[in-house]
């Protein structure tokens, strides 16, 4: 044991004190003001692999039996509306969670699945006034993900290395979703999810949360609240999974999902402007982040309705194993956006 | 030296008449009242001299005259001066003030034996330092050769080494850490330390496994002829220390210290809803000494050291844009070591010591999700025999050895920092463990003769050899050393020194659950030539001036690696040029060095870039004057070249865990601003007759300069704001010995 195994924990800690001093000019994770991706969803988070084939689950009631589609919620606030693009590749997890870089880029498993200009802005309308929430679904074909014979063979032989626990516990696709003004790539926002796969021997494969729902009170809120208050991001009990998880040596243990939610509040458009009660005209969250039961306090904002565009709140709830539901409050002046 | 400072203390006692008369006292030191020993008296106009006794006492004896002027005039104290009434009196007890003067003076061993790289403070020139705020380790950092460190760590980084390739002991015996919470503080007590050495590039083969180099702490002996001690506080903490006759011969001191910098953080973050301080950072210690002779040729020494750090809070709010920060958060480490050390005298040429150390190290940390437990059963043995073969030769051997039993459990993130950024937590697998019982076991035996060919030859050399035995990775690993010495004149040497130096990789390194067992132990080749001056003159006692180049290849330096955990694919150079000097003038004193370096890494991922520790100049300046009326002011001034930083080209949004994971670019290729500091210490002194008074203010950052410690990004790395080092930072000190 050496002085630098002795100190890291505690240069950690410091340095944490050190950031927790940090200025109120850095933007904020959870306050949307420039171009973002608040989310990724995928309708069924993990898959089956049999060494050759990619295979939802029957649990999470896939669109199409080789498929699974990807949900971005997105937000360009201030973007006065302008055309963006997007595009979709695919690539066998580098090793991220051990140091790699995070990109497709140079992989020999890349798979471009999609490229487009965001067309329909699907449900929650990313347009004026509201610029922030989930866009149309993007269909991933499963069963391009190894898209030529010799990607498959690097999937399969990759697989078939792993050791039985790895096997089981799943490994990972990491699907890139790229955002950016049509035309501009310099502006490109570039964000990723996994998608796991794992053995046929993993009955059970990881569903998203079944729901999520903004409550103060135990009543469900449509707008933001015009008080002070608490808002709990409610999620049901039975969305906490009951699964298994492998260990080197075989046994299996029984584990139960832990979620937490991810809170976004819009904000003013200067970016250097996030924490101070007069750069929230959309109000203000206490906690970026909550975990079941937490309360979230909400400071409601003391001036009038920014013009041009709504106030949006959005919850995204994960699970610990790449599940995700998400909710959004859309509101304009005290009523739900239409 | 004015009489009226002085106490003369007379018993008027009636003297037969005679035409001689007698004197015959005591010299005592003031303000602590120990005898002093082996000064020299003189009574005017008789001219009779005597020397103190061991017990200070002296006698003239068959004095003629009725009347004299009592004299003495020694090194390192005021002249005292005071006439005698021979006729009445006949017994005195002088109290012989200390000349406060200090100097940059440095302790140095025998030429014969001395290490050629080895610097040795002693811990009342260093603990006097500006900027040390007291404490003689502190004082490291004003060392030709060592960076400074960035930010708030408080490591020892020695010549463009690792912080982790340095290797601190107490005595020779392994300790885990040598600061506190954030280098406040040393962990033994100042006032139980005699000094401390320094060995960089080309130490000799009697320490090892550090490719950086080593600091090694002195215990003093203890020799208390009566009961004294002391009592002290400062801005961050408080502590005392005592000593004590203890059996035959024997003595005991014990230090106590105690912090309270916690509450003044505690303070600073009350009104931060985000951060709820729970449990205000502090730190403890205690260090015991005893020493006895056990017979004539036996010495015996005992020294426990205990310490710990402890720090809890809360992070209401995810901390930074990591969200895996957030909730309890909790650090503790500790550590005790007993260490009983004999010292037998064979004869006049012949002497071993050895010594063995217990104890246990300990840490917990919480954060957040994460935990990391460590408790280990660490045992130490050094022993070493020095022989005087003849003129020519003395032999020095000896070995040292570490034994280590851990118990280790963790759930931790696979922590990424290339360039000095570190990836987000969140985004890093976890590895689990939970082990149990893991031995461990680092061996060393080491020859170290000294050979000078002739008794006027002015060559003297150090061929050493080393064997050391790492057993998590199954290494025997040899080391051949050399050291010599030419001395040009009786003031101007030229030193030489080098050889080949290894390190065991740390357990996470060679763990076979999380480590790559196949790592390799890292190793350096080292080389330094330099040229001592001597300048001490009749004025200028301690007066000296070094200057010299050392140069370092390192090989098999362990990177993390994607596939395997860890490998042995990085290597480095690091090479500088040192200047260091002394010269202290009446109550003038100067303390100077410049270090020009440069220090690189090679891997196969980034090809070769400027290693993290890179600093091209470091200027230190200090002057120090002693004022009338035990007054005394010294400065520091320090400028070091900006730290390096990785600039990121991008990032990607994991957004499983709502973080970004920069993509960096060339390593280290940006330059921060350059360090400057200048530091002001102001130290009095009030000395009554049986105890003294010592006040200091010590400020740190007198011009309260903004230094960028670093870069602080946001959370998409787009844009980054600098990190600003300690603000003016005063510490005030009161102590009182008796």
């Amino acid at each position: 044991m050496n002085q630098e195994r002795i100190s890291l924990p505690a240069a950690l800690l410091l340095s944490l004190i050190a950031s927790s001093c940090s200025s109120d000019t850095m933007p904020k994770y959870s306050i949307i003001q420039g171009l973002r991706v608040l989310a990724l969803q995928l309708d069924c988070p993990e898959v089956e692999y049999d060494g050759t084939n990619f295979t939802p689950p029957p649990a999470c009631s896939p669109a199409a039996a080789h498929q699974v589609l990807l949900t971005p919620v997105i937000s360009d606030l201030y973007g006065q509306g302008r055309s963006l693009s997007y595009r979709v590749t695919t690539c066998m997890d580098p090793g991220v969670g051990l140091g790699a870089i995070p990109t497709c880029e140079g992989s020999s498993t890349k798979i471009l699945v999609d490229s487009n200009t965001i067309a329909t802005h699907g449900p929650d309308q990313v347009i004026a006034p509201s610029y922030t929430g989930s866009i149309d679904p993007i269909a991933i074909d499963l069963g391009q993900i190894p898209a030529s014979a010799s990607i498959s063979a690097i999937y399969s032989a990759s697989f078939g290395a792993l050791t039985p626990d790895r096997i089981y516990n799943g490994s990972a696709i990491l699907v890139f979703f790229e955002l950016y003004p049509t035309g501009d790539e310099s502006k490109k926002i570039s964000t990723f999810k996994r998608l796991i796969y794992s053995g046929a021997t993993k009955t059970s494969k990881n569903l998203n949360p079944a729901s999520l729902d903004f409550k103060v009170n135990g009543s469900v809120l449509t707008t933001l609240p015009g008080t002070e208050t608490k808002i709990d991001a409610d999620v049901p009990s039975s969305s906490l999974e009951p699964y298994f998880a492998m260990k080197p040596d075989g046994t299996l243990t029984s584990e139960t999902e832990e979620v937490e939610t991810q809170w976004f509040l819009t904000g003013p458009e200067d970016i250097k402007c996030s924490k101070k009660k007069e750069c929230t005209p959309d109000g203000l969250l206490d906690l970026s982040r909550t975990r079941p039961g937490e309360l979230n306090p909400f400071h409601p904002p003391e001036g009038a309705l920014p013009t041009g565009r709504d106030r949006v709140m959005i919850g995204v709830a994960k699970d610990n194993r790449g599940g995700v539901r998400v909710q959004r409050i859309c509101d304009q002046n005290g009523t739900a956006c239409p | 030296m004015k009489p009226k400072t002085l106490i003369l203390l007379a018993l008027a006692l009636p003297l037969p008449a005679q035409a001689d008369y007698a004197l015959e006292g005591r010299v005592f030191l003031k303000g602590s009242r120990d005898p002093v020993a082996g000064v020299n008296l003189v009574l005017l106009p008789q001219k009779l001299k005597v020397t103190s006794g061991v017990d200070g006492r002296f006698r003239f004896e068959s004095v003629p005259g009725e009347t004299g002027t009592l004299v003495i005039n020694a090194q390192g104290f005021k002249r005292f001066e005071s006439e005698v009434n021979l006729a009445e009196e006949n017994e005195a007890r002088v109290l012989l003030e200390p000349d406060q003067s200090l100097n940059f003076e440095t302790t140095i061993e025998s030429s014969e034996e001395r290490d050629q790289v080895k610097k040795t403070l002693s811990r009342k020139a260093a603990a006097a330092m500006p900027g040390a705020g007291s404490d003689p380790i502190r004082a490291v950092q004003n060392l030709p050769g060592v960076n400074r460190a960035q930010g708030f760590t408080s490591q020892v980084i020695i010549q463009g080494s690792s912080p982790q390739d340095t290797r601190y002991t107490i005595d020779g015996h392994e300790i885990p850490l040598i600061f506190h919470f954030g280098g406040l503080s040393s962990v033994f007590n100042p006032e139980l330390t005699e000094s401390f050495d320094y060995l960089s590039a080309g130490y000799q083969s009697n320490y090892g496994r550090a490719l950086g180099g080593v600091l090694n702490l002195n215990s003093r002996d203890v020799d208390a002829p009566r009961l004294k001690g002391s009592v002290f506080l400062d801005t961050f903490n408080s502590g005392a220390e005592i000593e004590t006759p203890l059996g035959d011969g024997g003595a005991l001191a014990i230090g106590v210290r105690a912090s309270y910098v916690g509450q003044v953080l505690k303070a600073a973050f009350k009104d931060n809803p985000d951060f709820n301080l729970t449990v205000a950072p502090s730190y403890n210690d205690l260090s015991i000494l005893y020493s006895k002779p056990l017979s004539p040729n036996l010495r015996f020494k005992l020294l426990a050291i205990g310490s710990k750090d402890s720090l809890e809070f809360v992070a209401n709010n995810a901390l930074g844009s990591d969200p895996a920060l957030r909730g309890n958060f909790s650090n503790r480490i500790g550590f005790f070591r007993l260490i009983p050390e004999f010292e037998w005298t064979h004869s006049a040429r012949s002497k071993t010591r050895f010594s063995f150390g217990l104890g246990r190290d300990f840490i917990n940390s919480d954060i957040g999700s994460v935990y990391f437990n460590l408790r280990t059963i660490q045992g130490t043995f050094r022993a070493e025999n020095r022989t005087v073969e003849s003129e020519k030769l003395t032999w020095i051997y000896g070995m040292d050895h570490r034994f280590t039993w851990a118990d280790v459990s963790f759930k931790f993130p696979v922590f990424t920092g290339d360039g000095g950024i570190f990836n987000p937590l969140s985004t890093a697998d976890t590895r689990v463990a939970d082990l149990k019982g893991v031995p461990s076991h680092v061996l060393g035996f080491y020859l170290n003769p000294v050979y000078k060919p002739g008794a006027s030859s002015p060559w003297t050399f150090h061929p050493g050899l080393r064997l050391d035995w790492f057993t998590p990775v199954s290494q025997a690993l040899i080391q051949p050393r050399l050291g010599a010495r030419y001395s040009m004149d009786s003031s101007l040497a030229l030193v030489a020194a080098g050889g080949l130096y290894v390190q065991p990789p740390e357990e996470r390194q060679y763990s076979a659950e999380y480590g790559n067992p196949a790592i390799r132990s890292p190793e350096v080749w080292q080389l330094k030539l330099g040229a001592e001056k001597d300048l001490s003159e009749a004025l200028t006692k301690g007066s000296e001036a070094y200057s010299g180049f050392y140069g370092r290849s390192f090989q098999n330096l362990i990177l993390t690696d994607v596939s395997k955990n860890y490998s042995n694919q990085g290597s480095g150079l690091a090479y500088g040029w040192e200047n260091s000097f002394k010269y202290n003038t009446g109550p003038w004193n100067f303390w100077g060095s410049y270090t020009l370096s440069r220090s690189t890494r090679t891997d196969p991922k980034n090809g070769t870039y400027l290693y993290q520790y890179d600093q091209t100049h470091f200027l230190t300046l200090i002057a120090g004057v002693n004022l009338p009326r035990n007054w005394r002011i010294s400065s520091r001034f320090r400028y070091v070249t900006g730290p390096l930083d990785t600039i990121p080209i991008g990032a990607a949004g994991d957004l499983d865990h709502d973080v970004f994971v920069p993509i960096r670019g060339s390593l280290f290729t940006a330059r921060l601003d350059a360090f400057t500091m200048l530091d002001l210490r102001i130290d009095k002194r009030w000395l009554y007759d049986s105890w003294t008074l010592s006040l200091y203010l010590d400020i740190q950052n007198v011009l309260n300069h903004q230094n960028t410690e670093g870069l602080q990004y946001t959370y998409d790395y787009t844009s980054s704001e600098p990190v600003k080092g300690f603000p003016i930072l005063p510490t005030f000190g009161l102590k009182g010995e008796f």
